[in-house]
């Protein structure tokens, strides 16, 4: 029986068989445990993101929202958090949310349309966005808010003098900036806004489904 | 091992693929252009879809957005896209971006048919789409191109495109591309007013959410349509649309470059660059390690193939309108801590440098590494930015051998297109200059042929010709109104314009580019129609006749049997010779002149009144009995209503008209009140002036019970009577009816002159003598004319 005699591991004529064994080893073990991490990193950002979109996509608007069930007071003017106040929890910024109904008390289907698109973009502001799955998941919100907001303009063919088509869309593309400078109403949301584009808009396909949450004919 | 597998998937096959394509539907793919901010792209192909779908109603189309992203804080799109506008479009279908592009949007492309819509810089990735897309499983008939604002030569598959001639920046590039020897762009194929109220600096008209889209919205819909409606499906298939491009490794390292060296860029993350100051960008890989920046930020500068790259360079940042100003540039300077910039002698792929001189190094950062002189980003930048496009070789031929030479600069020495021969043995070094802002530079070369000063032009349509740099765009501007043209290879232009009769007022500039505009002339001429005589009024049904159609002429006998005829205060009637006016029966007339505006009735060579409407200048004055007389009421009838004021009659009287009390007479007016059932039995006649009459002025007959009322009206100049009061017999009985004519004027102070009723009268006559059933007032008159 041979006893294996660690004091003269490594040495003697076959001694650098086992320095190189011994250095396969550690490298190996060092990618894999690299690889490992590495992997567990992108795992847990996989789910990270597919929960991130599901609530992002998961963002519609409600009809209490349209009907203003549950109105948040005027936030306090002294707040100048990225966010804002959204005391009333609806994803719709609480000054936003006022200003859309004071501008529409009457017009359920323009308040619905704002409010659906500010509901997306305020999504802007927020820790959602943190890869570009989640911008692209925030940028078809948006979209859809964007076009659901076009939709309460005048009625548009093709036939019409282009005289004519200009002065009905123009009604739909103040509508989008309406909405657009109220949310983003300080220089500090601007940045924002262009620091999450810069950092991650990308190509992208399209939305699916109908454009608005709420069937603006049923309003 | 799962994670492992599942790290090996997720670095390999980042990018999900979806097989199926259907033959049903259609997908637009939109590529924005650059120096566009990222939200702006996606606003922009928001815009786009949301008109397209509301304007069309259709449904069946899904849009893609093609990010075409900015590198370099758009430095590097520059240098990008003066390469595309040099090269031919094969060229780039290894081009990072458009990888990108075709990776992302790989699993989205689910229909057979597809449009590509591209928009400024964005067009020429359209066109390499195009084909990469044609190449890798996209049949032709399936797949067009349309192209918005291209600075590209061609739309591939021979797409639409739409480019307006005042969009600055496509004029900017197809001026200094002739400079530079690339491909000139497209012709522009409309003309869109330029958006004063919101103009997109510093090129007007440059700008798809602001000019395009809203101006030319049924265009450009209307044609995207069109173009999606000619697609041909072919059978859907279960593999997926068109083969992307393979996720190369050398794609991931120029990816990893540019997350790391864009942000530098931009100011938010600072990094070491080094600079060849042969226009090649490397990183040093011995300070940082990142060679795969320098690999990603070398993909962006392809080999330079013409001898004016650098002007190029120059050229295409004012032509996009960099965001990078010189005060980023001076940020980037002081945030960007090591940049160094090393010289490489490469004549084969930068011929026009030549050798360059090696910089000795300096600083205290260089210490490893020779041949290396410290610059940052926004002195690379900056430096290629100053730099002045290089003077016209003095040995420039006015053609080279094989013709490829292009003009510019209106009518300058052309510029050739070979590169010259690089110098190996020189030895140059290249300062850094300061940035000096964009100069306006005036323009000398613009002129007005025609019209000359002054000129009288007998049509509405003037031609304005004249000369100006060439390709310039044209700005003649007259009030509100401005036009564009672009002149020719020549410098000539000419432009139609439509201008009112009248005096004209035009200014005239050009423009080489925003920056470069001619000095501004001005022109003054005249449209003056050739005088022709109106057609003289035919009857049909209502009519309104006003002072701005006017003058209206009446010719032979004209009658008004039925209806409405409305005249407005200022109308100028002129009669031709011997015309006469008839308002019979069931007319309702409408006289309403006023004290400073009547309506006149005169002669056609009447000319102090509309102007010298028959045509002859002062060949023929008016004199009394020129036209006969209008008439209103009798000829067995009467007017259902008449509503007279501020009516001015002059040189009539001229035709003889009758009736069977008074047989024939010469009135200039006559005034038929009989057999009136059932319409008014009075009337009032207010500021009537009836003069120069051949023989009577106002002939009034007043049947019966009914009753005409004049007053505040004047005679004067009528040769026998102002006011002759026809005889009315019925049956052997005399049935006249009502006439009063007080506070009138009749020419003298001492009123009208009347056989019995005021015989001292020296004023305009009135006649006959009345019987003793005539009733006839006329005093008390007016002591001077009332006009």
């Amino acid at each position: 029986m041979v006893a294996l005699n660690v004091t003269t591991l490594g040495k003697g004529r076959w001694g650098w068989l086992w320095w190189m064994f011994g250095a396969i080893v550690i490298v190996a073990s060092t990618i894999y445990l690299l690889l490992f991490l590495y992997g567990g990193y992108l795992h847990g950002e996989k789910y990270a993101t597919e929960d991130a979109v599901a609530y992002i996509e998961s963002q519609k608007l409600t009809l209490a929202d349209v009907r203003g069930d549950n109105l948040p007071p005027p936030p306090d003017a002294a707040d100048t958090t990225l966010e804002g106040v959204d005391q009333n929890l609806n994803g719709i910024r609480d000054d936003v949310e006022l200003a859309i109904f004071e501008m529409y008390p009457d017009d359920a289907k323009v308040r619905a349309a704002e409010l659906q698109y500010a509901k997306a973009l305020q999504l802007e502001l927020t820790n959602w966005i943190f890869n570009e799955e989640t911008f692209v998941a925030v940028l078809l919100q948006g979209s859809r808010g964007h076009s659901c907001v076009y939709d309460t303009g005048p009625e548009v063919n093709l036939s019409m003098s282009q005289e004519e088509v200009e002065k009905r869309f123009a009604v739909g593309d103040g509508r989008v900036e309406e909405v657009e400078n109220l949310v983003f109403n300080t220089e500090k949301r601007k940045q924002k806004r262009d620091e999450v584009y810069g950092k991650y808009m990308t190509s992208h396909g399209d939305s699916e489904g109908p454009d608005c949450d709420i069937d603006l004919s049923v309003l | 091992m799962k994670k492992i597998a599942l790290t090996a998937i997720l670095l390999l096959f980042p990018f999900q693929t979806w097989a199926g394509c259907s033959a049903d539907g259609y997908t637009v793919i939109y590529v924005n252009g650059i120096f566009t901010s990222q939200a702006q792209a996606e606003a922009e192909q928001k815009l786009l879809q949301d008109k397209f779908e509301d304007s069309t109603g259709r449904s069946d189309v899904v849009f893609l957005s093609g990010y075409n992203p900015s590198h370099l804080a758009g430095g590097g799109d520059l240098l990008k896209s003066i390469q595309q506008a040099y090269r031919d479009e094969e060229s780039y279908i290894d081009d990072y971006d458009l990888q990108t592009i075709l990776l992302k949007i790989a699993p989205d492309v689910k229909t057979r048919k597809i449009l590509l819509f591209g928009y400024s810089q964005g067009t020429f990735y359209t066109n390499a789409l195009y084909h990469y897309l044609v190449a890798n499983g996209v049949p032709k008939e399936s797949i067009a191109v349309y192209n918005v604002d291209t600075p590209a030569s061609y739309v591939a598959g021979d797409g639409q495109y739409l480019t307006s001639a005042t969009d600055m920046l496509i004029y900017e590039v197809r001026r200094k591309a002739a400079f530079g020897g690339a491909k000139q762009p497209l012709e522009s194929n409309i003309l869109i007013p330029p958006v004063v109220e919101n103009p997109v600096p510093p090129y007007p008209g440059h700008s798809l959410k602001n000019v395009y889209l809203p101006k030319a919205t049924v265009r450009i819909i209307s044609e995207v349509n069109t173009a999606l409606e000619s697609l041909e499906a072919g059978e859907s298939t279960d593999e997926a649309c068109f083969t992307p491009p393979p996720l190369s490794t050398d794609y991931k390292i120029k990816q990893a470059g540019f997350s790391l060296f864009d942000p530098a860029a931009e100011g938010i993350r600072t990094g070491t660059v080094y600079a060849y100051k042969g226009a090649k960008l490397v990183i040093d890989t011995a300070q940082s390690g990142l060679n795969a920046v320098g690999s990603a930020i070398r993909s962006l500068l392809p080999p330079a193939n013409t001898a004016t790259a650098i002007d190029a360079f120059d050229v295409v940042r004012n032509v996009y309108g960099s965001s990078l100003t010189r005060e980023d540039l001076e940020e980037l300077n002081s945030s960007v801590p090591s940049v160094k910039a090393k010289q490489e002698q490469d004549s084969t792929l930068y011929p026009y440098m030549g050798a360059v001189e090696e910089t000795a190094p300096s600083g205290p950062d260089n210490e490893n590494s020779d041949n290396l002189e410290r610059k940052n980003v926004g002195e690379v930048l900056g430096e290629f930015i100053a730099i002045d496009p290089p003077p016209p070789p003095p040995q420039f031929q006015p053609m080279s051998p094989n013709g490829a030479l292009v003009g510019g600069g209106g009518g300058g020495t052309p510029i050739q297109e070979s590169a010259p021969e690089p110098e190996p043995e020189a030895v140059v070094e290249e300062p850094t200059p300061e940035p000096e802002p964009i100069e306006e530079t005036p323009v000398s070369e613009l002129s007005i042929t025609t019209p000359t000063e002054n000129e009288s032009i007998a049509t509405t349509t003037a031609t304005i010709m004249g000369t100006a740099p060439a390709e310039a765009l044209v700005e003649i501007s007259s009030g509100s109104t401005i036009s564009y043209v672009t002149a020719g290879d020549d410098g000539s232009w000419t432009a139609d314009i439509i201008f009112d009769e009248g005096p004209v007022s035009i200014s005239v500039s050009a423009f080489e580019s925003v920056f470069n505009a001619t000095t501004t002339l001005t022109r003054a001429f005249s449209i003056t129609l050739p005088c022709e005589i109106p057609t003289p009024v035919v009857v049909q049904g209502n009519q309104t006749w006003s002072a701005e159609n006017g003058p209206y002429v009446i010719d032979g006998d004209t009658y008004f049997r039925q209806g409405d005829l409305t005249i407005g205060p200022g109308t100028i009637v002129k009669f031709m010779s011997g015309a006469v006016l008839r308002v019979h029966e069931q007319v309702e007339l409408t006289i309403s002149g006023s004290a400073d505006s009547p309506v006149v009735f005169t002669s056609l060579s009447d000319d102090s009144q509309g102007g010298d409407t028959n045509c002859d200048d002062t060949a023929t004055t008016p004199a009394p009995g020129d036209w006969g007389y209008a008439i209103f009421g009798g000829g067995g009838g009467a007017l259902k209503n008449a509503d007279v004021s501020y009516l001015t009659v002059r040189y009539g009287g001229g035709v003889e008209t009758s009736t069977s009390n008074d047989g024939t007479f010469y009135p200039s007016l006559a005034v038929i009140y009989d057999k009136a059932s059932g319409s008014p039995k009075s009337y009032t006649l207010t500021g009537v002036k009836v003069s120069d009459s051949a023989h009577i002025g106002l002939y009034a007959y007043i049947a019966d019970t009914y009753a005409l009322t004049l007053s505040g009206s004047a005679f004067e100049g009528n040769a026998e009577y102002g006011l002759y009061r026809g005889r009315v017999v019925k049956n052997g009985n005399n049935v006249a009816g009502s006439l009063t004519a007080t506070d009138n004027w009749w020419g003298d102070e001492s009123g009208p002159y009347h056989e019995t009723l005021n015989p001292e009268g020296t004023g305009d006559a009135v006649g006959p003598v009345p019987l003793q059933s005539e009733k006839i007032i006329l005093s008390p008159w007016l002591s001077s004319t009332p006009f």
